[in-house]
């Protein structure tokens, strides 16, 4: 028996998505998992445990804790003896909560301090990229390794072919383009930097360009700041905040867009990545967190986040028959390299494993 | 104007580009709207690294709970306190009363780790008063600007004037008096105005709270701020303000607001300096808005009557009420243009 746990499972989130993801393909191989989490989603009460029918640790070959945020599970897991496998996905550094949401920023310098604690209880720890694989080893994590999220495989499988196959270059008259930005509205995601690269590409190269913006709102004083902002920039009418969106709804918006433009300062993966490049989606994004690592050749890396750079990278692109192909062939190529598809079983193999030579052990 | 920057594939930047101050600038303005106001000036901040290094230092004997639903801002200073006070007593007392009699050298060595544990407790209490105390003040900041300003949007509605009529009546009144200092023009829009009256030869920086305009400024050569006039004025790092220039401004101000405001700069300006209010009779002030920009506009709009009343008021002197290139008469026009110099 292989369970999990999570602090809360949400659809429409990478972590829940690849909980779901992970089980699926545990019960594939045979192996009874179960997922347990501290805070009901109503959504997704139906596939889920309440963290105090948990099993013994006797009962249980190994526990998997999805960790990107703070929670009492970690002190549940101090006190527990399971053979135990920490699946990190990045906890976001308060810095960039503290001037928007005090309570959240102390709760992420609490989720930090937990998967510290944790890193002398766990036999292996998984990182979803290199980047995050550095810090855990800088938590004290002995033995990491990194294997992609497992809903990555889904969610770029499920981009729309026929979409792949009908996109063609937009030609290089820029005429209201139109822009993409998807993930979490929080702070490390810098989506006032994308806003101001807006208005620099409309004064520069397409005064009728506009820009979409899902994601679900994760912090209030944040969310309202970019509403104002794009006010302050004259661009209320040329930005739109979607909020989070379902599937086929968020398939539509790729599949629409011309660019997808990311200037995010921390991220641990950065799924829309992934489902932008299966969506032939050219990108342009700043070099910053794990954003190189997934994204290699297959985009536009900036340095910084100058909104002139930016706009003039994205007209670029849009302008150049060529190099549009071959962002959209370096991204096909990427998808390949990154070998989405096997993840969850390279996952799956390596926590049976685990929990043989655990067992073994005791 | 802008130094060259290179673009990922090497190009150089155009010499018209925004100077680096400007997108410092648009940087500084959305940090404005974050609840603390500033990056430089942050509550939260503080918090955070104090309980870091908390962490840091007693991660695990404290005992520290730290979690954030334990700070409600329903909680009551009193209640707080009390409890924070009690938290200190509780964790002393026994430990004073123990060691008072028996107190040696090898005591004071095996002591220092209840007192480090209860260092630990003390610190935490105190986290936790600041940190409710932070959490009050910004839901009170939340709550008075939501008072003060529902619709924080409604200035957007107003659009910067037309202002080709004036320039030469404001470049006049400007030669003549010769202000000591830069000119600052609140709501310069694309910088026509200033660069008039750079052209005669003054220092200029323009105010404009929308980045478009404020972009295109800087592009025909104008320095510009993104924000309020009370922001530049009372920065203690700018130089000497010879002369503002208020216009578009004001109808999005309550009337409390733009009082405090001309004081602000009967003060801030210069000896001999000049304000030129050019606003929009009370009667055209709304027409071609829509229903709903004009039942937003927080302001009501002032006769140039009551514009003479407050800058006199206010210590101004040399009133004036100056005429437009177009001017027929005064409530015939749309527009008026009041000015007055400090008397200092």
């Amino acid at each position: 028996m292989i369970d999990q746990l999570v602090p809360v499972l949400h659809r429409r989130d990478a972590v829940g998505e690849h909980t779901l993801k992970l089980r699926e393909l545990l019960r594939d191989r045979g192996v009874n998992s179960e997922i347990y989490v501290e805070i009901d989603d109503p959504e997704t009460s139906k596939e889920t445990l309440p963290l105090s029918l948990l099993p013994q640790s006797l009962d249980i070959d190994l526990v998997v804790y999805q960790m990107s945020t703070g929670s009492k599970i970690s002190a549940l897991l101090q006190e527990r003896d399971d053979n135990l496998v920490v699946n990190y996905h990045n906890v976001t550094p308060a810095e960039y909560f503290a001037p928007w949401d005090n309570a959240l920023a102390l709760h992420q310098v609490i989720a930090r301090h937990e998967c510290g604690l944790l890193s002398s209880r766990a036999s292996l720890a998984v990182a979803v990229s290199e980047f995050n694989r550095v810090e855990l080893e800088e938590l004290g994590y002995e033995r990491t390794v990194v294997i992609p999220p497992s809903s990555a495989v889904g969610r770029s499988a499920s981009a729309d072919q026929s979409a792949r196959l009908t996109r063609r270059y937009p030609g290089g008259d820029l005429k209201a383009t139109r822009w993409l930005s998807v993930g979490r509205l929080a702070p490390n995601k810098a989506i006032e930097d994308t806003m101001t690269a807006l208005l620099a590409f409309r004064i520069r190269h397409d005064p009728d360009a506009t820009l979409t913006v899902i994601g679900k709102p994760a912090v209030a004083s944040y969310t309202r700041a970019l509403k104002e902002y794009s006010v302050t920039l004259g661009l209320s009418d040329a930005v739109s905040f979607e909020g989070s969106v379902s599937a086929s709804k968020l398939d539509e918006a790729y599949r629409l867009s011309e660019v997808f433009v990311s200037t995010s300062e921390h991220e641990g993966f950065c799924l829309p990545l992934v489902e932008a490049m299966a969506n032939d989606l050219p990108i342009v994004g700043c070099k910053n967190a794990a954003i190189p690592e997934v994204l290699g050749d297959a985009g536009t890396l900036v340095d910084g986040n100058d909104p002139v750079v930016i706009a003039d990278a994205v007209a670029r692109i849009l302008r150049d028959d060529a190099l549009w192909r071959r962002h959209v062939d370096a991204g096909e190529k990427r998808l390949a390299d990154l070998d989405l598809e096997s993840a969850g079983a390279r996952l799956v193999d390596l926590l049976i494993q685990t929990a043989q030579v655990e067992r073994a052990r005791h | 104007m802008s130094k060259n920057r290179s673009t990922p594939d090497g190009a150089d930047r155009r010499n018209d580009d925004p100077s680096e101050a400007l997108l410092k600038e648009l940087r500084e303005t959305f940090r404005r709207l974050s609840p603390q106001g500033s990056a430089s000036w942050n509550f939260s901040e503080a918090f955070t690294r104090l309980d870091r290094e908390f962490l840091k230092r007693w991660p695990k004997e404290s005992g520290h709970a730290a979690s954030p639903e334990e700070v409600r801002v329903e909680d009551s200073a009193r209640g707080l306190q009390s409890r924070v006070v009690a938290r200190v007593q509780d964790r002393l007392r026994p430990w004073v009363d123990e060691r008072a009699g028996e107190i040696s050298s090898k005591e004071v060595s095996s002591a220092l780790d209840p007192l480090n544990e209860a260092v630990g407790e003390t610190l935490g209490a105190a986290v936790d008063a600041l940190r409710f105390l932070a959490a009050r003040v910004e839901s009170l900041e939340h709550d008075v600007e939501r008072i003060r300003n529902p619709f924080p949007i409604s200035e957007a509605f107003d659009e910067p004037y037309d202002l080709k009529e004036w320039t030469s009546a404001v470049c006049n009144w400007l030669r003549d008096r010769r202000p000591d200092g830069v000119v600052v023009h609140a709501r310069c829009g694309t910088g026509e105005l200033l660069g008039e009256i750079q052209g005669i030869g003054f220092a200029v920086e323009g105010i404009e709270s929308r980045a478009d305009l404020a972009w295109k400024a800087t592009e025909a050569g104008i320095r510009v701020r993104i924000g309020t006039i009370e922001e530049v004025i009372c920065d203690e790092r700018h130089g000497p303000v010879g002369a503002v220039i208020l216009s578009g401004t004001l109808a999005s101000r309550p009337v409390g607001d733009l009082v405090a405001l001309v004081e602000l700069l009967s003060d801030r300006l210069t000896a001999g300096g000049s304000l030129v209010v050019l606003a929009r009779m009370p009667d055209s002030l709304t027409r071609g808005w829509d229903a709903v920009a004009s039942d937003l506009a927080p302001g009501r709009a002032l006769h140039p009557e009551t514009f003479e009343f407050i800058l006199h008021r206010s210590g101004f002197s040399g009133i004036t009420r100056l005429a437009g290139d177009n001017s027929i008469g005064d409530h015939d026009a749309d527009m008026f243009c009041v000015a007055g110099v400090t008397k200092r």
